[in-house]
């Protein structure tokens, strides 16, 4: 986005709000009342034909009435009115609209062909456009409110940006009760012209914002999302909550936003690659928020527990132990402060215990003992009110120490009730993240571990280049599209791996017994033999593979009964022939796959292979590109991984060519978009050095 | 009574098989632009169509509007019948009916240079009461063209029965023009097909090969068939064609593989999966029907919209609505330019039809 829209709406001088209305509680009263609570320091223009000042402001008929300049049009007016005052603000020279009317998209053909006419107004006059639908934008930091919503968020250094408006205006009535506070709130409606990449994209350098949180019911760019979303949460953490990832959730995801919601595979891939933290309720959404917002990034993984009871530390611990965390082995010199400083029975090895008669004063000296320890990367306070505990003083304490150490993380655990409000209060004001129970708080330090260490990873993108022949493919692809087929035949699929220098058995495609004789003969006994029909998908259910053929009296009965059986049980199916391929030598068999997401692109798939495949679902995924290091990781990820290694003093098989075989499948996704799918199961891998060979290929192709 | 015009009885082999009207549409236009005055005559109709208030045969009738035929309907297509139909034809002295079907072929010889005469469904339709197309032909006088499609050995076994029964029983077989042939069996046609059956003495006049347009329903057949309400893009029911059906009843993952393999295809969900629709929309979908009279929401009808898809709401349940749309096939109806326009263009480009043209009139000359 550039840079100058994006003043214009987050960091407007003047602004008009055409719809501007002097009855209380309406739309456009709201924003007139926000825009003036906020402290807009620039200039308010209400344009309302029907009222000659609103909140003292003097009301103008038209925007071109307005003898000064423009820079952002709020519109609250009836859609079918919508059109014509955007063409009056391009015509004034606003470079920014935030569109709050609804009944553009959401209300069906008629409503989507206005707001086609809105989009075209705005290219038309160069405008870019918040919205239609939407509850507005906020930048406190200017400052200034163009919402309707009655609440109005403190500042802070969160950026919020959501395809909910409703659930907006909840957090902002949500937040001051929980002393969070925005830098940024976007209401990104129908998202007709700006969507929610363009405000990643806008916040990456907001010195403001420190955390972008995101609530997405869909993305409609996967790639570009994934390329700004990666350069930004390299500055920045991103962290997203995405809704209708459940089957049901799917279909309300569809019926809202008419888009397709995605698969929740293909989300969490496409979150990995770029650097997202994806979290799963609106909760954590801001647990996270919370604690990026007000903490400094761990530099590692080594989590120091203190607290005043047994039961919550040792929950913490086993939550440390659960989202990949350690306890921090505490050095010495801490081991011999705290014995110093604790009575006899306390536990001075982490989970730190320092009894339930803990006194304020006792956290705080302990508390500094782990800050100080070299060994230690952040530190979770759990309180518990017992008879002697003082929940306000130890709160206290923690904003005393927080001061002195602020490289380091510190989250709050105070458990209780009425007890501890007050010290939550204090925590809460002095941007010290406090949650309610261990589990919440060691979840949200996980993911603030995570961010570091994909900060301190150099996603170094290796040149993929391999020898490999393009025009072979666009032959085989042509001539199936010209037959109207969308599934390559068995040798079409393996030519095309040949093509990307896979390697494939010898075989030879046989239109009757005569032929597969002479191929057999050629190849040498033994032979598999299978059917060819791109009506069959399932060969091994219709007897449609025969294996271990050893002799032209053999391939002759095969042949036979291949014929019958598949005459018999799939009567419609057309057949196109056999193939004969030679019998391979057995290896460990994987799977290696390609399913086009339509969002994000080439999924590359790696698993277990063989018929058990659906059973085991042992598989991993990544986004193409991919990178070497992504490919590893891949095979990594899954059991198949162990018996690739050499299970029991087995040989190790050949990964190197597994990692191969996946970058050249990702390479062969992004030449050529034609492929849908693509299964290689299995794929025969050898001892190491080796190789591999893609035993059995499926290629289904799309031409839209 | 002027000269005999020479005539054709084309008869089908094989109930699946289709393309006869194709074949007399496409033929019957050549010979009209050669000059000819082509006649049409269908001695067994079969009675689900009304024409001007009459029920009648549909090919009959459009026939009768493509060729100006002056001859009432009814002589055209003498004899109407229907689903009991052998118990009609029984009922009746078979003389009586052979007259009957002669008068009439008589009267729309008069002034005709040609006559194409279509027969009912199979060759031995009629069989039972002594009236299959055979014996009409034997009556009438007339040489006998055989149309079939050929995606199996058995239907060559078939055709070379057919043809040996026809000559036995004293008519002069033409041959064969083969229809339908998918693009995927054209090599084993040439390979196979067309040299044992010449060697079988049944001659081949032509291979079409499958066509779209021609075989799938538009998507305003099926809404007709269905009866549905069109719930947006009307204007592309015309033009879209249905080449497979599939139902969207599995997860939008797995559906989204399915449908990828699936093109041009008509998607049968429920008006509450907004889902399937959605991923029906990304992939090639030339119709959704909707069932259950369950309306999407307006966001799914706008993505159809931009996506040119027709969206049809029907108040059947979905296995209802499969059911239904299974039998239906693109027809060739008067008024249908465009498909008469491709039957005309089929038979001229895959149908040695001025051979089987000479055919005819050397062997009327021999008589």
């Amino acid at each position: 986005m550039s840079q100058e829209a994006l003043n214009a709406i987050l960091k407007p001088s003047s602004i008009a709000i055409i719809g501007a209305s002097r009855r209380t509680g309406a739309v456009g009263n709201l924003i007139v009342k926000n825009i003036l609570e906020s402290g807009f320091k620039g200039s308010i223009y209400p344009v309302n034909p029907n009222a000659d000042e609103i909140y003292g402001l003097k009301c103008y008929p038209s925007i071109m009435d307005i003898n000064d300049s423009v820079d952002l049009a709020v519109i609250a007016v009836r859609s079918n009115v919508v059109p014509a005052v955007a063409e009056e603000a391009g015509k004034k020279g606003v470079r920014g609209l935030v569109v709050i009317s609804a009944g553009f998209r959401e209300i069906g053909e008629e409503g989507a062909k206005l707001e086609k006419e809105l989009l075209d107004i705005c290219r038309k006059y160069g405008m870019r456009m918040v919205g239609p639908n939407c509850l507005g934008v906020i930048n406190t930091s200017v400052p200034v409110n163009v919402t309707f919503a009655s609440s109005r968020p403190l500042p802070g250094k969160i950026a919020l940006l959501s395809q909910s408006g409703a659930l907006c205006s909840a957090i902002l009535d949500w937040a001051p009760r929980e002393g969070l506070g925005f830098s940024v709130v976007v209401s990104l409606g129908n998202s007709a012209d700006l969507n929610i990449v363009d405000f990643i994209e806008a916040l990456k350098d907001d010195e403001n914002t420190k955390i972008i949180a995101c609530y997405i019911e869909g993305v409609s760019n996967g790639s570009r999302f994934i390329e700004v979303a990666r350069e930004t949460s390299r500055k920045k953490p991103i962290v997203v909550l995405k809704a209708g990832l459940t089957s049901m959730g799917v279909r309300a995801v569809s019926s809202h936003t008419g888009s397709m919601a995605g698969s929740a595979v293909a989300y969490s891939t496409a979150f990995r690659k770029a650097g997202v933290i994806h979290v799963d309720s609106i909760e954590e959404l801001f647990d996270n928020a919370k604690a990026f917002s007000s903490q400094p990034i761990p530099n590692g993984r080594n989590v120091a527990i203190l607290t005043n009871a047994g039961g919550p530390g040792i929950v913490a611990t086993d939550a440390c132990e659960k989202f990949g965390l350690t306890l921090a082995w505490l050095s010495y010199e801490t081991i011999d402060g705290l014995k110093a400083l604790l009575p006899e029975q306390a536990s001075i090895i982490n989970p730190v215990d320092v009894l339930g008669d803990a006194t304020a004063e006792r956290y705080e000296r302990a508390l500094r003992l782990l800050l100080k320890d070299q060994g230690v990367d952040a530190v979770v306070v759990i309180l518990t009110p017992q008879a002697v505990t003082e929940p306000t003083e130890t709160a206290k304490a923690l904003v005393k120490v927080r001061s002195e150490y602020p490289d380091k993380p510190i989250l709050a655990v105070f458990m209780g009730g009425d007890s501890i409000h007050e010290a939550v209060d204090i925590l809460k004001n002095n941007n010290i993240p406090v949650y309610e129970f261990p589990e919440d708080a060691i979840k949200t330090l996980k993911n603030m571990v995570d961010y570091a260490e994909r900060l301190g990873v150099q996603y170094k993108e290796e040149p993929l280049e391999f020898e490999r022949n393009i025009s072979l493919v666009q032959r085989v692809i042509g001539r199936a599209k010209a037959e109207g087929r969308t599934v390559l035949l068995s040798h079409e699929a393996k030519t095309v791996m040949k093509a990307y220098g896979l390697n494939i058995p010898r075989s030879g495609f046989a239109q009757n017994l005569k032929q597969a004789l002479t191929i057999a003969n050629s190849i040498g006994y033994p032979v598999a033999l299978k059917i060819v029909s791109p009506h069959i998908l399932h060969k091994t259910d219709v007897g449609g593979v025969v294996l271990n053929i050893n002799s032209d009296h053999e391939l002759e009965n095969a042949y036979d009964s291949m014929m019958r059986n598949v005459a018999t049980l799939l009567p419609q199916a057309r057949v196109y022939g056999v193939e004969v391929q030679e019998m391979v030598p057995s290896g460990k068999e994987v799977i290696v796959g390609v399913h086009r997401d339509p969002q994000f692109g080439p999924l590359i798939m790696f698993g277990l292979g063989g018929v058990y495949v659906n059973l085991i679902r042992d598989v991993s995924f990544r986004l193409a590109p991919l990178s070497r290091r992504e490919a590893y990781n891949m095979i990594m990820e899954t059991r198949a991984y162990t018996l690739l290694r050499g299970f029991r003093g087995e040989t190790p098989s050949d990964i190197e060519s597994v990692v191969d075989v996946l970058l050249r499948v990702s390479r062969l996704a992004l030449d050529f978009k034609e492929i849908a799918e693509l299964d290689i199961n299995p794929l025969i891998v050898y001892e190491r050095g080796k190789s591999s060979l893609a035993l059995d290929v499926k290629i289904t192709l799309t031409y839209t | 009574m002027g000269k005999k015009p020479l005539s054709l009885y084309v008869a089908s082999t094989g109930r699946e098989s289709f393309g006869k009207t194709a074949l007399c549409v496409g033929f019957s236009l050549l010979l009209k632009d050669e000059g000819f005055k082509v006649g049409f005559f269908k001695p067994f109709g079969w009675g689900n169509f009304l024409y001007k208030n009459v029920r009648t045969d549909e090919d009959a009738a459009l026939m009768k509007e493509l060729l100006n035929l002056e001859e009432d309907i009814q002589t055209i297509s003498p004899v109407i019948l229907s689903y009991f139909y052998l118990e009609k034809l029984n009922s009746m002295d078979r003389s009586v009916i052979l007259e009957f079907i002669e008068e009439s072929f008589k009267k729309v010889s008069e002034g005709k240079d040609f006559v194409l005469v279509e027969a009912l469904h199979e060759l031995s339709s009629g069989k039972s009461v002594g009236l299959s197309a055979v014996e009409i032909a034997n009556h009438l006088g007339l040489s006998i063209l055989l149309v079939s499609s050929v995606q199996r050995d058995y239907v060559i076994d078939d055709i070379v029965f057919d043809g040996s029964y026809i000559t036995g029983s004293g008519v002069q077989f033409l041959g064969l023009v083969m229809n339908n042939v998918s693009v995927g069996d054209l090599d084993r046609v040439k390979r196979v097909y067309i040299p044992l059956l010449e060697k079988n003495n049944v001659k081949v006049w032509g291979v079409i090969p499958e066509n779209s347009n021609m075989k799938s329903p538009r998507g305003s057949e099926v809404k007709e068939h269905l009866k549905a309400e069109v719930l947006t893009c009307e204007e592309k029911l015309e033009e879209v064609l249905v080449e497979n059906y599939i139902v969207g009843a599995m997860t939008p993952d797995s559906a989204l593989r399915y449908f990828r393999a699936t093109p041009k295809k008509a998607v049968i969900t429920g008006g509450d999966r907004p889902d399937i629709c959605l991923v029906a929309l990304e992939t090639d979908t030339s119709l959704l029907i909707l069932t259950g009279n369950l309306r999407p929401s307006p966001l799914v009808l706008n993505k159809a919209r931009e996506r040119g898809v027709p969206v049809l709401l029907v108040p059947y349940d979905t296995y209802t609505t499969v059911n239904m749309v299974q039998d239906i096939a693109g027809k060739i109806r008067y008024g249908d330019t465009k498909r008469i326009n491709l039957a005309k263009q089929l038979v001229a480009e895959n149908v040695n039809w001025r051979g089987l043209l000479e055919e005819l009139e050397s062997k009327c000359g021999k008589h």
